[in-house]
């Protein structure tokens, strides 16, 4: 039964939100490069992020060229290669995915989202963009001193990450690096507060916590896992540094290198494992979480369908957001650590499955009975449920504690996690930078390029990655830059490793295809109009595309959920955030 | 129906590269089939999801395609089939869990008989001590370490004095006779390795981790290490042999122990230092 | 890493206290219009900066705990040899005490928009050296002012304390409990630092435009990160003393040995 009511409206109430003080830019400089629009600050955010990630792609095709083609390139020695594989690593889960999904997605969605004019304090936001590039700037910086960048891995485990026997390790690569990261760390710290802080008291009229969309929520939680989850690398690192540069003996205990005695002595290198991790596996949250609220939207949209279960969504964020804290030894099954962790951490580990099972189910039961638009944000979001699902499925091996034992520090974990963290969050980016371009920029993204560069991506880096898991399974074990005279290695591991380092070529070049698009839609792109995709929520509803300085003319009222797509009997296949035309009687 | 039809190439393709991948394990050498069984059984549960989701996934995207005049349902949510399908993913969950824990209970417990072997690693090489015919492994600290006593074996120890030194020497272990493997590292994070054992564990300096297996098959094996260690990571290699009881009883007779090895080298010295 | 569980425990909970209230299991499709929603806009009574700084203060927690939990895991190892602390933090403690009382006076006084003080009673006066016939505003400024000046001796005695130690032989690479000492009281120096420099122009503030509207809500901030420091600079000598040897801080660390 459905019976639109025409209620009367306009007996509703202003806005009860208090208007903010907006800071006015005047000059070039304090609009466009000192800018305090978090609008302005997520395209810088972005702009770096995703180039320090070109960087961090490019090292990757150097890491495939040494494991494809062996002894081909006098360049890229044992040393050169840990080095690659380290800024590799780096860039890639810190400096790009944490970057983009908060500091962009996080900067632009946020306020227009939630109906705010803009971030609550927006010179901190500012801040925390300008801190963010300095720590980009040392990072690179750390490829031209002399010794060049650590070499340490990503994890940077001490002892050796601070000692002669690691690239950098006694120069100046592993320094910088630390410092780096405690810049992204207090830089993020400043971001982070305005994105928690905008969320809770910036919400316009009748915008409620359960009325955000699933976007919101997901960086939200994400935001409140960095904010906690940080500070272990912060300590981490400052301890490091002191052990580095000043004598210390945190992490370090007695020990003889090449048969000198040093002077540490009595530091636990385990303690640095658990504090790294207690960051390292939030922040396998803090990027994913943000990924699974975005495909929410994107798939709802484009399916023209409410998203299904929407507050076991909800509930399965705050959920795997509060266990996450709980399961990051599962990192640590080999480290020697008291056996007696792995039953608990098995445990917690495999039960975290459970609501993010659930969130792959209600993805799929969208599309069920929907009204599927195969756009590109659509194609992504699907190639994202592949390669989640896959990745997330061999989670299930790594998480349990005994069959990781003999995978562990194999490639299967390597791809287990490029999956997992890489591919299917990039499935994201790319999805949601061809939904929300053309609110950021006027104009639509190339279409047809669009859906070339989806199935390069998709199909190469499937190809990359699922063979990927049997080389592990062989037994080869990750970070070796060849694989050397192993009776156990059959020869055609060789060739298998050779096609994998083909599809990546194939794949890192068809992101030139994605930049050209970026860049000439600009100008040629088809205009988009205010709302090209017809979806719900308040972004799309702002007078001007581009949004102007201040988003909104009068603050939005929010009268209904954001999932208000193919209501049955009403005018058209969505109701917008902020339309008050009454919904069906359910 | 484009997109559909690729799914299921993955899905199809997917299932027949992990059937007909000539890339599989090694076959094993020790006690530990278990961990075997247990990749196989997590193959299965989770092969099947994989299938069942990403078909259902392809028939929708098929079924449900845009169309003029196709409008979508108005379905919120559905609490039955999220808590059958919450009960049936916490089954599959538990249905690996359950016995994984089972195993990892008799991974950490070492059985009695079994003898203790000392693993040495530094960069890039690995050392081993056995205990000599008292059965026990004197003391060691990284405080020791010196060019005539590169395991730092502290030589006041007496259970040290009959222990056997094997450096830069291949390990020979006995068929069926179970083994804790001490692990201890001289420098930096490595990880003793050999894919056909299955287990494996981190050494740290500062701290003597372990694990146990027992030796099912008589071969050959490559010793690698999984911890990155360094620029010599890759090149950190070594061999183990499983022998026969009677191999083992030879092997084992040639070998000297740590109060010999220090005699030859004062021999060495003196001999050196005479003329 | 107990005690970092015990206080995300505290964190989440407090979290998931307050989305408790955010009406979690309502049927949000099943609720049209603006008026029939409760907390429909800012849900926390605090002004944004008030609840930016409580956020900041959970992640500055999180970070010292961090370290303490550092310290209790490395105090079990037996070359640990703790550190006696110098006379002169006891001194710096009652300075730093006294600083966040001024500070909370000065609070009390700006909220009481009235202009005489003779709500206060006269030993609270005297205690905190206020004339009698003093204005509020110039309360407030001599108030701040008295903040200033023993934060800043605060911040000397930590340096002095620093200089005693070491003159002593305690230097920072000796043993693990001296690595300790020096990180976890500068870092907590620094920390006061930054706060000092927010009061130093809030002081500022108080001398040029007493009637500022940003001067109230600088105080209640300034206030309430002065007692969270100070609340933390006791944990932190609780914690050198090595008074912290409860029977669960035992167990966690057997287990996490």
């Amino acid at each position: 039964m459905v019976d639109i009511e025409s209620k009367a409206h306009q007996t509703v109430p202003p806005a009860e939100v208090d208007e903010v003080e907006l800071y006015h830019a005047t000059s070039f400089w304090t609009k466009y490069v000192f800018s305090q629009d978090a609008k302005i600050i997520a395209i810088q955010y972005s702009c770096v992020a995703i180039g320090i990630g070109l960087v961090a792609l490019v090292l990757s095709s150097l890491i495939r060229l040494q494991l494809g083609f062996p002894d081909m390139f006098d360049f890229i020695t044992a040393e050169t290669y840990y080095q690659f594989v380290t800024m590799h690593g780096m860039i890639m889960v810190v400096y790009l995915l944490t970057a983009l999904f908060l500091g962009g997605f996080g900067n632009y969605l946020i306020p227009l989202m939630v109906g705010a004019r803009d971030m609550v304090f927006p010179y901190v936001n500012m801040l925390s963009f300008w801190i963010y590039f300095l720590a980009v700037i040392v990072l690179v910086a750390s490829f031209f001193v002399p010794g060049g960048p650590t070499g340490a891995g990503w994890t940077l485990y001490p002892p050796q990450a601070i000692l002669s026997g690691t690239p950098g390790g006694t120069g100046l690569g592993i320094i910088l690096m630390l410092l780096s990261l405690a810049l992204f760390i207090v830089g993020f710290t400043m971001g982070g507060l305005n994105y928690v802080i905008t969320v809770l008291q910036g919400r316009t009229r009748g915008m409620t916590m359960m009325r955000l969309p699933l976007t919101i929520w997901g960086i939200f939680t994400a935001t409140v896992l960095a904010l906690l989850a940080f500070p272990a690398l912060l300590v981490a690192t400052i301890m490091m540094l002191f052990d580095r540069l000043l004598g210390t003996s945190f992490f370090m205990p007695s020990l003889v290198e090449f048969g000198e005695q040093l002077s540490y002595g009595g530091g636990s290198p385990i303690l640095f494992q658990h504090l790294f991790w207690f960051f390292g596996h939030p922040e396998v949250y803090i990027v994913a979480l943000p990924a699974f609220g975005i495909v929410s939207d994107l798939i709802s949209t484009h399916a023209r369908k409410n998203i299904f279960g929407y507050r076991m969504m909800v509930w399965a964020i705050v959920g795997i957001g509060a266990l996450s804290f709980i399961v990051w030894a599962h990192h640590m099954y080999v480290s020697g650590m008291h056996p007696y962790f792995g039953f608990f951490f098995a445990t917690t580990t495999l039960i975290i499955a459970v609501p993010t099972a659930l969130k792959v189910y209600n993805w799929v039961l969208t599309l069920w009975n929907g009204n599927i638009h195969l756009t590109t944000p659509m194609l992504f979001s699907l190639g994202f449920l592949v390669t989640f699902l896959n990745g997330g499925l061999t989670g299930l091996f790594l998480g349990n504690v005994i069959v990781d034992i003999p995978l562990s520090d194999t490639m299967f974990v390597v791809a287990h996690f490029h999956m997992v963290m890489g591919v299917a969050p990039i499935m994201v980016i790319m999805g949601a930078i061809y939904h929300w371009y053309p609110k950021m920029t006027g104009r639509m993204l190339d279409e047809q390029m669009g859906k070339i560069h989806f199935w390069v991506t998709f199909v190469g880096s499937y190809l990359i990655f699922f063979p990927m898991h049997y080389v592990g399974l062989v037994g080869v074990p990750r970070r070796y830059p060849e694989l050397g005279d192993s009776a156990f290695i059959p020869e055609s591991v060789a060739t298998l490793n050779s096609f994998i380092s083909v599809a990546a070529f194939v794949v890192g070049f068809a992101q030139v295809l994605f930049i050209y698009n970026l860049i000439s839609s600009l100008r040629n792109g088809q205009l988009a109009g205010h709302n090209p995709w017809r979806a719900t929520t308040l972004e799309w509803q702002t007078p001007q595309t581009p949004p102007g300085h201040g988003n909104f003319d009068e603050l939005p009222l929010v009268y209904r959920w954001p999932y208000d797509y193919s209501v049955p009997g009403a005018p058209e296949d969505f109701l917008a955030q902020n339309d008050p035309g009454q919904g069906p009687v359910k | 129906m484009g997109v559909a039809i690729a799914i299921v190439v993955v899905v199809v393709g997917s299932v027949l590269f992990h059937l007909f991948s000539p890339w599989w394990w090694t076959p094993i050498a020790t006690n530990w089939v278990f961990m075997d069984d247990m990749i196989s059984l997590t193959f299965w549960i989770t092969g099947v999801v994989y299938v069942a989701v990403l078909l259902f996934v392809a028939y929708c995207v098929f079924k449900f395609q845009y169309r003029e005049g196709r409008i979508a349902a108005y379905e919120p949510e559905n609490n039955k089939l999220e808590g059958w399908l919450t009960v049936l993913t916490s089954l599959g969950v538990a249905a690996l869990l359950a016995p994984g824990l089972v195993v990892w209970f008799q991974f950490v417990n070492v059985p009695e008989e079994a003898t203790e072997i000392e693993v040495v690693g530094q960069q890039w090489s690995w050392s081993y001590r056995l205990p000599g015919l008292d059965g026990k492994l004197g003391t060691a600290d990284n405080r020791l370490i010196s060019v005539d006593n590169t395991l730092g074996i502290n030589p006041d120890d007496p259970n040290g004095q009959d222990d056997i030194i094997i450096d830069g020497d291949d390990l020979h272990f006995a068929l069926g006779k179970p083994v804790k493997m001490l692990l201890r590292s001289v420098d930096v994070l490595h990880d003793y390795y050999v894919p056909e054992f299955r287990a494996k564990m981190d050494m740290v300096p500062g701290m003597i981790t372990y694990f146990w297996i027992e030796p099912t098959r008589v071969g050959t094996f490559d010793v690698l290490c999984a911890e990155l260690c360094g620029v010599g990571h890759g090149f950190m290699r070594g061999t183990v042999l499983i022998d026969s009881e009677e191999d083992y009883a030879l092997w084992l007779s040639e070998q000297i122990t740590f109060a010999q090895m220090l005699e030859q080298r004062d021999v060495k010295v003196a001999s050196a230092v005479k003329p | 890493m107990t005690v970092v569980l015990i206080f995300l425990m505290g964190v989440l909970g407090t979290s998931l206290w307050w989305l408790k209230h955010q009406s979690l299991t309502s049927k949000p499709w099943l609720e049209t219009g603006l008026d029939n929603i409760e907390n429909g806009t800012a849900s926390v009574g605090l002004s944004k900066s008030k609840m930016g700084l409580i956020v900041f203060l959970a992640v500055v927690g999180m970070l010292f705990t961090l370290f303490f939990s550092g310290h209790f895991m490395r105090q079990e190892i037996e070359d640990w040899r703790s550190m006696p602390l110098p006379p002169v933090v006891w001194i710096n403690g009652i300075l730093l005490l006294a600083a966040s009382i001024y500070l909370q006076a000065a609070l009390i006084i700006a909220r009481k928009q009235n202009r005489d003080l003779s709500y206060l009673s006269p030993i609270y006066r005297r205690l905190i050296f206020l004339r009698g016939d003093e204005s509020s505003d110039a309360s407030i400024k001599h108030l701040l002012l008295y903040t200033c000046v023993l934060t800043t001796a605060f911040l000397i005695g930590q340096f002095v304390a620093w200089k005693t130690v070491a003159n002593d032989g305690f230097v920072l690479s000796g043993n693990p409990a001296n690595s300790f000492f020096y990180v976890l009281t500068g870092l907590h120096a620094l920390h006061i630092l930054g706060g000092l420099i927010a009061l130093f122009q809030t002081t500022a503030i108080s001398w040029n435009y007493p009637e500022s509207e940003k001067l109230l809500s600088r105080i209640d901030l300034s206030a309430l990160y002065w007692h969270f420091l100070f609340f933390i600079w006791c944990i932190m000598i609780f914690v050198m003393l090595g008074w912290t040897y409860d029977p669960l801080i035992e167990l966690c660390q057997r287990v996490i040995a």
